[in-house]
């Protein structure tokens, strides 16, 4: 492969930062006109000039894609966003800034909550195993009581519930 | 077909860099392709500034967008060769919007001047 067909090829990697509405529109004028500046600059200043405006017209590319991603997204009002998730990202930002500035406070409220989650979580099995056992049969878990009856004498007063 | 057209220049202001210089480097009534305008702002410099294809196109779909340039297929002379590409021309919104940007950065450089920042242009 061509130095200039790698340099083109590269130069239109570089132009998939842009959304794809951009490149649909305006993609090839923009890799027709990297071309020609590229043979221009080739021509005039030889082919490590060429190498370096490769190399800055795709970071260009990168870096005007991501702000043209960024011009096209849809705004999303910051109303919606509390209503929604009762945060914002304001929030967001001073908590995360807030756990750097404290590591300490940080590490604590980390080992409380991992601390926390645990109890919560061995106390529920616990009582879910001791209050609720799974019979061993088959679907255990859906028999809600089993009863014992006395068949001779036909007598319900000896009926024995066995499980609830 | 522009988006929006604010009735106001003033609403634009601060115009960014990228958009002030392709406005800057087209003249009243001419249509000009990509590489023609990024030849244009290198040569009204004298070449202490350049603009890049990316930044450049990303500029102008922004200016089609805001009304401030209309585009056009090429003309039918247009013996360039390559593939097919647009013009571009600035519409009297966009000189109306370079006005108000070159006033406002005016204002700015009296301000520069009065301090002894720099000197008075001769």
């Amino acid at each position: 492969m061509s130095l200039r067909k790698l340099a083109i090829t590269s130069y239109t990697f570089a132009l998939r930062a842009f959304p794809p509405a951009h490149r649909a529109k305006y993609g090839d004028e923009t890799t027709d006109t990297f071309t020609r500046a590229l043979a221009a600059q080739q021509s005039a200043h030889g082919r490590m000039r060429g190498l370096w405006f490769t190399l800055a017209a795709c970071l260009d590319a990168l870096r005007a894609g991501l702000g043209e991603r960024r011009r096209r997204r849809p705004v999303r009002s910051l109303d919606g966003v509390i209503a929604q998730w009762r945060i914002s990202w304001p929030d967001i930002r001073l908590s995360a800034r807030l756990l750097v500035k404290y590591p300490g406070l940080t590490l604590v409220a980390s080992i409380g909550i991992t601390v926390a989650v645990t109890i919560c979580t061995a106390s529920f099995s616990s009582f879910s195993a001791n209050l609720y056992p799974t019979l061993p049969l088959e679907e255990g878990d859906r028999i809600v009581a089993l009863e014992n009856w006395d068949v001779r004498g036909n007598n319900e007063s000896h009926q024995r519930r066995l499980h609830r | 077909m522009p988006t929006r057209l604010p009735k106001d220049p003033a609403t634009l202001l601060p115009v960014k860099q990228s958009i002030y210089r392709v406005l800057l480097a087209m003249p009243d009534g001419e249509s000009m392709h990509g590489y023609a305008i990024m030849q244009a702002v290198s040569s009204m410099t004298q070449g202490r500034e350049t603009i890049l294809p990316g930044t450049l196109y990303a500029a102008l779909a922004r200016m089609v967008d805001e009304g401030l340039v209309e585009s056009q297929d090429a003309p039918d002379d247009d013996a360039s060769g390559g593939p097919a590409r647009r013009f571009y021309r600035r519409t009297s919104f966009g000189r109306a919007v370079a006005r108000a940007e070159s006033e406002r950065l005016r204002a700015l450089l009296d301000i520069a001047v009065a301090q002894k920042i720099i000197g008075q242009r001769k």
